[in-house]
């Protein structure tokens, strides 16, 4: 091979991998630029203002975000509820006090659930849970907010426990030895000093849990009860902004202004994520400051 | 040399002890009487077992599971290992300081504060003792000011400081040192030295090293430990002047190791 052809082949891998780091970007940017151009066209017709305050969600007139927004973020909080506390306890059994054969089931278990399909946990929802909630709280019927906010915390758990181990897992041996070497407890050593060591990993984990419940739809389709009426608590049917999406996007004529207001509640649930993203890099970056 | 033999307290009482990690027998048979407020030095050629006898000392070898200890360690004759000692109080009362300067990732100050909380000293206290611990440790005039930034912005000398600060803080009776100085520059090197010789005045030092030469600058007793046995244990002088086993001697004058 002379040295020109590996010139090029060089120069070929250059331009490969190039590309692809290129293509990342170019999808980010059109699919944002897909949603902006949609969503003006939505506002052109409904005033922005109407739609945010809007109390009601009925496309033939009225395109009000209020419920939708309502009900995601409400099956999302009781998910956190849920899943943020026993997702950080069982990371730190996992990485400070399960040995050998329990620690070698659970870690496998836990990525197992995560690899369950979205529509099985929905069925679980409707067979099991929802039953379980209306016969608990005397309800006659269990397809609300709590069902699937229970739904949502056992999808967000695999990711929280998984993140949160990590970062727990990567706290140095020698500050925690520091701990015990001045007669700290097993539980203070983690109160003080692995927690706040582990702190922006498991923020990470937080956010990637909530992002997961927040973008979740077809468990909350199914499992939710689907209605549009506006929540007044977790015993609500509701329907979320993903589920309204994955519904009516199907039905909609092409081109009018509900297929528009599709695509403005699409961006609105972009924008819920984003800045769930950019609080919790703040928020990473204070702790990061002592490390 | 017999004549000029210092008159020392045993505070540690080490007999027939013996170490496994697994199958591995890192300690073997180990005897030794450590004198209270005097400095003595663990030294001996990597994998000798001197950082695992240390290390016995204030139980750390509890964390690893695979550890098999017997034997006996008394301090201030009581045994170590009986089932009613406490080991959190032992660790309390037996300091330790660690190869690489390892702060918590937290302000100066709350390293210090830190092992106070935890052993339940008083908080109108804390503010006292922390800076008591930094003038101690020759830390205070380079810290004063900053007292509440991060500990990691320190340099490696000035974080081991802060560690032996830490350590001194909880009024341990020992203090066990694992070459404290191998990850520093020979300038901090010397301040952690000075400090040393300073110590002593309050408390007992068991302080491995590598370097024979701080062993000579700083212990009163040398212990040379090969393949998990203890080989001599002497005075310093007469370690290094006038060993009795060959082995010893081939060490001190760098045949090996």
């Amino acid at each position: 091979m002379n040295s020109k052809q590996r010139v090029r082949i060089d120069k070929t891998f250059k331009y490969l991998f190039q590309f692809a780091g290129f293509a990342c970007i170019g999808i980010l940017v059109g699919i944002f630029i897909m949603l902006i151009y949609n969503s003006v066209a939505f506002f052109i017709q409904i005033k922005p203002l109407d739609f945010v305050t809007g109390t009601q969600w009925n496309p033939s007139l009225h395109f009000g975000l209020l419920p939708l927004l309502a009900s995601t973020l409400l099956v999302t909080f009781g998910a956190m509820i849920i899943a943020i506390p026993l997702g950080i306890c069982t990371a730190l059994f996992i990485s400070e006090y399960a040995t050998g054969v329990t620690k070698s089931i659970l870690k496998p278990a836990i990525e197992m659930l995560s690899a369950i399909p979205s529509v099985v946990i929905g069925f679980l929802g409707i067979v099991v849970i929802s039953p379980g909630i209306s016969a608990v709280f005397g309800l006659s019927n269990g397809l609300n907010s709590l069902n699937g906010a229970i739904l949502l915390a056992i999808m967000a758990l695999p990711t929280i426990i998984t993140v949160a181990e990590d970062a727990i897992h990567a706290v140095p041996l020698t500050i925690k030895e520091a701990s015990y070497g001045l007669g700290a407890t097993k539980w203070s050593t983690m109160k003080s000093i692995v927690l706040p060591a582990a702190y922006p990993g498991i923020i990470a984990a937080v956010m990637l849990g909530m992002g997961r419940a927040i973008g979740e739809t077809m468990t909350v389709l199914m499992a939710t009860g689907n209605s549009l009426a506006f929540p007044t608590g977790f015993f609500s049917s509701i329907r979320t902004i993903t589920a309204t999406i994955a519904i009516e996007m199907g039905e909609v004529p092409f081109q009018t202004t509900h297929y528009h207001g599709l695509f403005a509640l699409a961006l609105i649930l972009f924008l819920i994520t984003m800045s769930i993203n950019v609080l919790a890099e703040r928020i990473a970056n204070r702790i990061r400051k002592f490390q | 040399m017999q004549t000029t033999k210092i008159q020392t307290k045993t505070i540690i009482d080490i007999s027939d002890l013996n170490l496994f990690f697994g199958e591995k027998q890192v300690l073997k048979n180990i005897g030794m009487n450590i004198a209270e407020k005097m400095v003595t030095a663990l030294i001996g050629p990597s994998g000798c077992g001197k950082s695992t006898l240390l290390r016995t000392l204030n139980r750390m070898h509890d964390l690893s599971p695979d550890a098999h200890i017997s034997g006996d360690i008394s301090i201030d004759g009581q045994n170590i290992f009986h089932k009613n000692i406490i080991v959190n109080n032992l660790r309390k009362k037996v300091g330790m300081v660690f190869q690489k300067p390892n702060p918590f990732p937290k302000s100066i100050y709350d390293n210090i504060a830190y092992g106070l909380q935890i052993n339940g000293f008083s908080k109108e206290k804390i503010p006292q003792i922390v800076e008591e611990s930094l003038h101690k440790s020759y830390l205070f005039e380079e810290v004063k000011d900053k007292l509440h930034e991060p500990a990691t912005r320190l340099s490696g000398g000035q974080q081991q400081r802060l560690c032996i600060a830490r350590t001194i803080a909880v009024k341990p009776d020992i203090i066990l040192m694992d070459e404290p100085c191998s990850a520093l520059d020979p300038l901090s090197t010397l301040k952690i030295e000075e400090l040393i010789l300073d110590l002593k005045k309050d408390y007992t030092i068991v302080i491995v090293t590598h370097n024979m030469q701080q062993a000579v600058r700083v212990s009163d007793f040398t212990a040379f430990m090969y393949l998990g046995e203890l080989v001599e244990f002497d005075e310093t002088i007469k370690i290094f002047n006038n060993p009795e086993k060959q082995l010893t001697k081939n060490y001190i004058n760098g045949h090996f190791g």
